[in-house]
């Protein structure tokens, strides 16, 4: 519990009759990276503004450590907050240069008056943004306005750091700067809440995720666990030939028989997918498995051995971002088809 | 030793309103200058005008003034129109809201724009009395003063009128025509319903004419009230009424502008 830095608690947002957030409740740890995801109108954004106090909960509440160590909510009292840095939405800035923003931003959150200059030539060379530094704010791009949004959130080195899609409109190379900074940040201890709809940046950098849909907390824990609470652990088989459309059933059932104690017992709720299936392009079998490394060997080993005269494996592994991909889309689609279903 | 903390306290507290008013200033400064130079064409034209009358060097002020009040309506509606709603209509409060409290970011800058509004109508005064200086010579008269520091409360009190409005308008431009139809005709129209023997201190068609009135050395002694077939006409408000009335606006419309922000959701 010590180790909590933010916590919300039962949160419900309404905006009239739309409830944008219901009843969420999850933790983020010192020192974690926390993705936020799901799909649009998810309710990540309307989280996000609550930490940030831009808006505030119809229930339930939200706490920030402060300096003394101790969770306070955040909408009874603002003052004396671990210092945090928010990103929220597409960043607009005011109609200044970029260092008379950043200047401002530094000394209202209290930054050393003697480091300032140094912290924000030091960003805007590590975002090549330096030569811009006298340039309006009109003037930059997109990509740049969302990298300077990035800096501006971090100007005031923030103990928790709020981020919703920091690496929209990023080139490559920049969403891989964002990245690897995320990184390094977690390294010097801080801790960082970040919504982006890039999985496989999510997949690279955070410790746990949320999985929003429809305003309900949906998942809350590491990718693995999260794989594996959904049964979407996947395996896939890569064979050499091509099955014969008539042996295919024959030959599912038989694998299934052979490996299935190592599987699902019951087909996936969440992608109503079957424990195998077989996909003639590549051509391999995908077994969805129940996610223990000790499994996934024995597996392996069935499909060589007890299989050989039917086919040769050549490549077997554990794909990263089919499977949060999976989850992600799938979640959202199990919600979706239940308020269908309420239509 | 408390002495130090009470400064340190204070250094914390008045700080990033501090920096906001500044900051305030440099994101403004060039509507300042644009309405600078229209401010000094403005009142050189106008002094220009009046000066080639015969008339005594209070009627030249209070003549200079008369249309002084349309710079001071324009000048304050585009500073203050989009001091709150601008926010929420260009997002820049997702960034700025969240690192400082909405009544340090509303008060820094109120206190920038108004400084820069003040100024303008500095400008009007300075170049007022050079003219004046050039028609009469010396000795000028020293009721421009009281003029300019009437001025200077009605210009905070629209100033919190207008916030008012931008606090909960969608966008700048709704608030400058409420602003500019409610001068021209909605304390007019409110005048015309309500009661003639009630005094129209709520009007400030009507407390703006103390700034004028006020230039005349007999000002104490000039008659308020007058009356034409039965209905009663105010021809201006005396001091303390037009100081308690413009006080109550701008304690009033301040109030409820922070209370408003606080609570508007973005």
């Amino acid at each position: 519990m010590e180790n909590v830095i933010l916590q919300l608690n039962h949160v419900k947002k309404k905006y009239h009759s739309l409830v944008a957030l219901n009843d969420v409740s999850f933790s983020v740890n010192k020192h974690e990276i926390i993705g936020l995801v799901g799909p649009n109108g998810a309710g990540k954004t309307t989280a996000l503004k609550l930490i940030a106090r831009l808006l505030t909960p119809n229930s339930g509440t939200i706490c920030i450590k402060n300096i003394n160590g101790t969770l306070q909510d955040i909408h009874k009292h603002s003052k004396n907050l671990l210092e945090t840095g928010f990103l929220i939405d597409i960043p607009q800035f005011y109609n200044s240069n970029i260092l008379h923003l950043l200047k401002y931003i530094a000394n209202i959150r209290n930054y050393p008056k003697d480091k300032i200059d140094s912290r924000i030539n030091h960003l805007l060379r590590e975002f090549t943004l330096y030569k811009w530094k006298y340039k309006n704010i009109k003037t930059l791009s997109k990509g740049m306005n969302q990298k300077l949004g990035f800096i501006a959130s971090i100007i005031n080195e923030p103990e928790l750091i709020i981020l919703d899609e920091p690496q929209t409109g990023l080139d490559p190379e920049s969403r891989i700067k964002i990245r690897e900074y995320l990184i390094s940040l977690q390294k010097e201890g801080k801790t960082i809440l970040i919504s982006s709809h890039l999985l496989n940046e999510i997949r690279e950098i955070c410790n746990r995720i949320a999985i929003l849909n429809q305003g309900f907390l949906v998942g809350f824990d590491s990718i693995d666990n999260l794989e594996r609470k959904f049964k979407i652990k996947q395996l896939v088989c890569e064979i050499e030939e091509k099955i014969a459309p008539e042996r295919l059933e024959t030959l599912i059932s038989k694998i299934i028989q052979n490996i299935t104690k190592y599987t699902e017992q019951n087909e996936n709720e969440i992608t109503s997918s079957r424990i195998i299936t077989y996909n003639p392009e590549i051509p391999a079998f995908i077994i969805n498995y129940d996610g223990l490394r000790e499994s996934k060997s024995k597996i392996l080993e069935t499909l060589s051995h007890n299989f050989k005269d039917d086919f040769v494996v050549s490549t077997f592994y554990e794909p990263k971002l089919s499977q949060i991909e999976k989850l992600y889309s799938q979640t959202a689609a199990k919600d979706q088809n239940k308020s269908t279903e309420f239509k | 030793m408390d002495r130090l903390k009470i400064k340190k306290y204070l250094f914390k507290l008045f700080k990033p309103v501090f920096q906001t008013f500044k900051f305030e200033l440099y994101v403004q400064r060039i509507k300042f200058i644009i309405f600078s130079v229209v401010s000094f064409i403005v009142a050189f034209i106008s002094g220009f005008i009046y000066r080639v009358l015969p008339w005594p060097q209070y009627s030249f002020y209070q003549s200079s003034l008369w249309w002084f009040v349309f710079t001071i309506l324009f000048s304050s509606s585009f500073f203050f129109s989009s001091i709150i709603c601008s926010e929420y209509k260009k997002k820049t409060g997702l960034m700025i809201i969240p690192l400082i409290t909405r009544q340090e970011l509303f008060v820094g800058k109120f206190l920038a724009n108004y400084l820069y509004v003040v100024v303008f109508a500095a400008i009007h005064y300075i170049i007022m009395y050079i003219l004046a200086f050039e028609l009469y010579g010396p000795p000028l008269i020293s009721t421009p003063l009281i003029s300019f520091a009437f001025v200077t409360l009605f210009i905070l009190a629209l100033c919190c009128l207008i916030s008012f409005f931008s606090s909960f308008m969608p966008s700048p431009a709704y608030v400058i025509i409420i602003i500019m139809a409610l001068y021209v005709f909605g304390f007019s129209m409110i005048q015309s319903i309500i009661d003639s023997s009630i005094e129209p201190l709520y009007s400030f068609s009507y407390l703006y004419k103390i700034i004028i009135v006020i230039n005349n050395p007999d000002f104490s002694v000039l008659d308020r009230i007058f009356e034409i077939d039965g209905t009663i006409y105010w021809d201006f408000p005396t001091v303390e009424g037009a100081i308690l009335s413009l006080s109550v606006y701008v304690i009033i419309f301040f109030s409820l502008t922070l209370f408003i922000f606080k609570k508007k959701q973005i």
